[in-house]
């Protein structure tokens, strides 16, 4: 039966390489190596974080941990033999192999399972978080003395009270739902008019957007909040053209405002404000806190010094 | 701007400049020999950690709030850290190496600060959460061990012979060292991790911060692995723990500068 006792030896052999310390190091060096060159720029970013290649990887690190923490019980083994802090040390290596894994496993179903929703809501719009209808009280922007920003502040109204401020680090928790947000803008209302025609439009455009006056979308206007000036009834409007800036000016609510010799009008017609927010779900994000929790306490029984003293410390 | 208004800055800056004074005449009495010298270098380790501390309460009671909102503030606390170790060191060890490597470190860690030093700013929104004073103090406390660590085991690589009782005693602090660093280190990364989930809605973004703190963690996990279970020693030991401290001040200084992120705000 030779084939039989060829065949455990690969598998022993091959379970040894795997979870070897020398295998897992490979990969550590090979996984900072990428990771560094990711952190280089956004587009290299892109490219290594969310290929297959890194994923697999950070997997084949999770297996060689996994197979180290079952074959080589790192750890255990001095924990029988020793006693006292030595044994509760070792305890604590095992524990950090554990927690690790523990960690890689919940981010992975965490990082597969999660859901993201971006809107963009207006001051008094309503939108709806697992079956809630929450509304959009006002934003406002707090201010130290000196005027820089202090925190930009969402309020929401939800149903029987569970509405609330949305801070810059304090999203709103709506069932497994967290409501964050991430930009804050206004949105225009405007009146376009062609007086030589008779003709006349009422329509809405967020700030930064492009609103197209070309049906090939070639050419269109922008708006803006001044720099300076009473920003719920003034805009910088700018004239566009393929990305290229063609005009620019300040538009004031109530005044037309006649653009060039395309014989268009516009009129600044009112403002509101308006936040861009996010709906994130995390499912496991309590596991992942009670992975890290474990990784906490385990990685501090490495502080637990089995030794006394040092050689060449100062006698008492 | 009145004369009031400067007074507290430039206090600060007087004692964090009295501290490099007090580190460099620490560095002086850690080289020389005789009688009375321990206690100098005892008196001059302390009165640089007061120096260092009074500018951060300076700073502190000035803006109003603890000294944890920009680079220059950071390093202050780990020069503080630095300090500290310095005095632990000095108190508990004879050998003059060890007083003289911290000293070394915590001066020119504090002379390189100083070119970073600005007037304190208001609080970013993005840093004010309860997540902060967790992170920053894991940062400190790991960063300090670590830069010690990294400025023995340079000691040890350039000067100590092999298999000396001398190096062997570098080489078990720096040991020490690296070993009560990681599990603040660890900390490091939890906390951030805790706090991007609720400030940016994702608790890993491959952020160039994150990376390069992961980074650095796989590379001291690396040299626990080395030094405990392959016997890594003396110099091969000595090199691993420079090289890792070469990403920590990459993390530290590097990123700030060189790789934008969701941690500018930091420089």
């Amino acid at each position: 039966m030779n084939l039989p006792r060829r065949f455990e030896a690969f598998l022993r052999a091959a379970g040894g390489a795997a979870s070897s310390m020398e295998a897992g190091l490979g990969l550590f060096i090979i996984i900072a190596s990428s990771a560094i060159v990711g952190s280089l720029s956004p587009l290299l970013s892109d490219a290594i974080y969310g290929s297959w290649p890194f994923a697999a990887l950070l997997i084949a690190l999770c297996a060689n941990t996994l197979a180290c923490t079952i074959i080589r019980k790192p750890g255990l083994g001095r924990a029988r033999t020793a006693a006292g802090k030595a044994r509760l040390r070792a305890l604590c290596v095992f524990a950090i192999h554990l927690s690790v894994l523990a960690i890689a496993a919940v981010g992975l179903w965490a990082s597969l399972e999660f859901t993201t929703e971006r809107i963009d809501v207006a001051e008094g719009e309503s939108f709806q978080v697992e079956g809630r209808s929450f509304k959009l009280d006002s934003i406002e922007i707090e201010r130290y003395a000196d005027g820089s920003v202090s925190d930009w502040v969402s309020r929401l109204s939800g149903p029987a009270g569970q509405g609330g401020a949305i801070r810059a680090n304090h999203p709103l928790r709506a069932g497994r739902t967290n409501i964050m947000q991430t930009g804050y803008g206004r949105r225009y209302s405007l009146l376009l008019a062609l007086p030589k025609e008779g003709v006349e439009r009422k329509l809405e455009i967020d700030e930064k957007a492009l609103l197209p006056l070309a049906k090939d979308g070639t050419i269109g206007i922008v708006l803006r909040r001044p720099e300076t000036g009473d920003e719920g009834r003034t805009a910088e409007l700018a004239l566009v053209s393929r990305s290229k800036t063609l005009l620019k000016a300040r538009v004031s609510e109530g005044i037309p405002f006649a653009l060039d010799d395309t014989g268009i009008e516009i009129t600044l017609a009112g403002s509101r404000v308006c936040g861009s927010f996010i709906l994130r779900r995390t499912p496991g994000i309590a596991f992942l806190w009670a992975a890290f929790a474990l990784l906490a306490i385990a990685s501090s029984g490495l502080l637990i010094d089995p030794a006394s003293r040092d050689k060449g410390e100062r006698t008492k | 701007m009145n004369r009031l208004d400067t007074l507290p800055v430039q206090a600060e800056a007087i004692l964090f400049i009295a501290q490099l004074g007090f580190l460099f005449m620490s560095m002086i009495v850690s080289v020389l020999k005789g009688r009375g010298i321990g206690v100098a270098r005892i008196v001059t380790a302390a009165l640089a950690l007061a120096a260092a501390l009074a500018s951060a309460t300076v700073r502190t009671v000035g803006a109003g709030r603890l000294p944890f909102a920009s680079m220059y503030e950071f390093g202050l606390l780990l020069c503080i850290a630095l300090d500290g170790l310095l005095v632990f060191m000095t108190l508990r060890y004879e050998e003059r190496a060890f007083s003289l490597s911290a000293s070394i470190a915590a001066f020119v860690f504090g002379s390189i600060m100083l070119f970073f030093f600005q007037k304190a700013r208001p609080l970013a929104p993005a840093l004010k959460s309860a997540w902060l004073g967790a992170h920053v103090a894991t940062a400190v406390i790991a960063y300090g061990c670590l830069s010690l660590s990294a400025a023995l085991a340079l000691a040890g690589f350039v000067s100590a012979k092999s298999g000396t009782d001398r190096v062997s005693r570098i080489e078990t602090l720096v040991n020490r060292l690296i070993v009560a660093a990681f599990p603040f280190l660890t900390l490091l990364i939890i906390t951030g991790a805790i706090w991007a989930e609720y400030a940016w809605g994702s608790f890993w973004r491959w952020d160039p911060k994150e990376t390069w703190a992961l980074v650095t963690w796989l590379a001291y996990l690396g040299y626990l692995h080395l030094t405990r279970s392959r016997g890594w020693k003396e110099r091969k030991a000595f090199a691993l723990a420079i090289a890792a401290f070469a990403l920590v001040l990459f993390t530290f200084f590097g990123v700030n500068f060189l790789l934008p992120g969701l941690h500018s705000y930091m420089r």
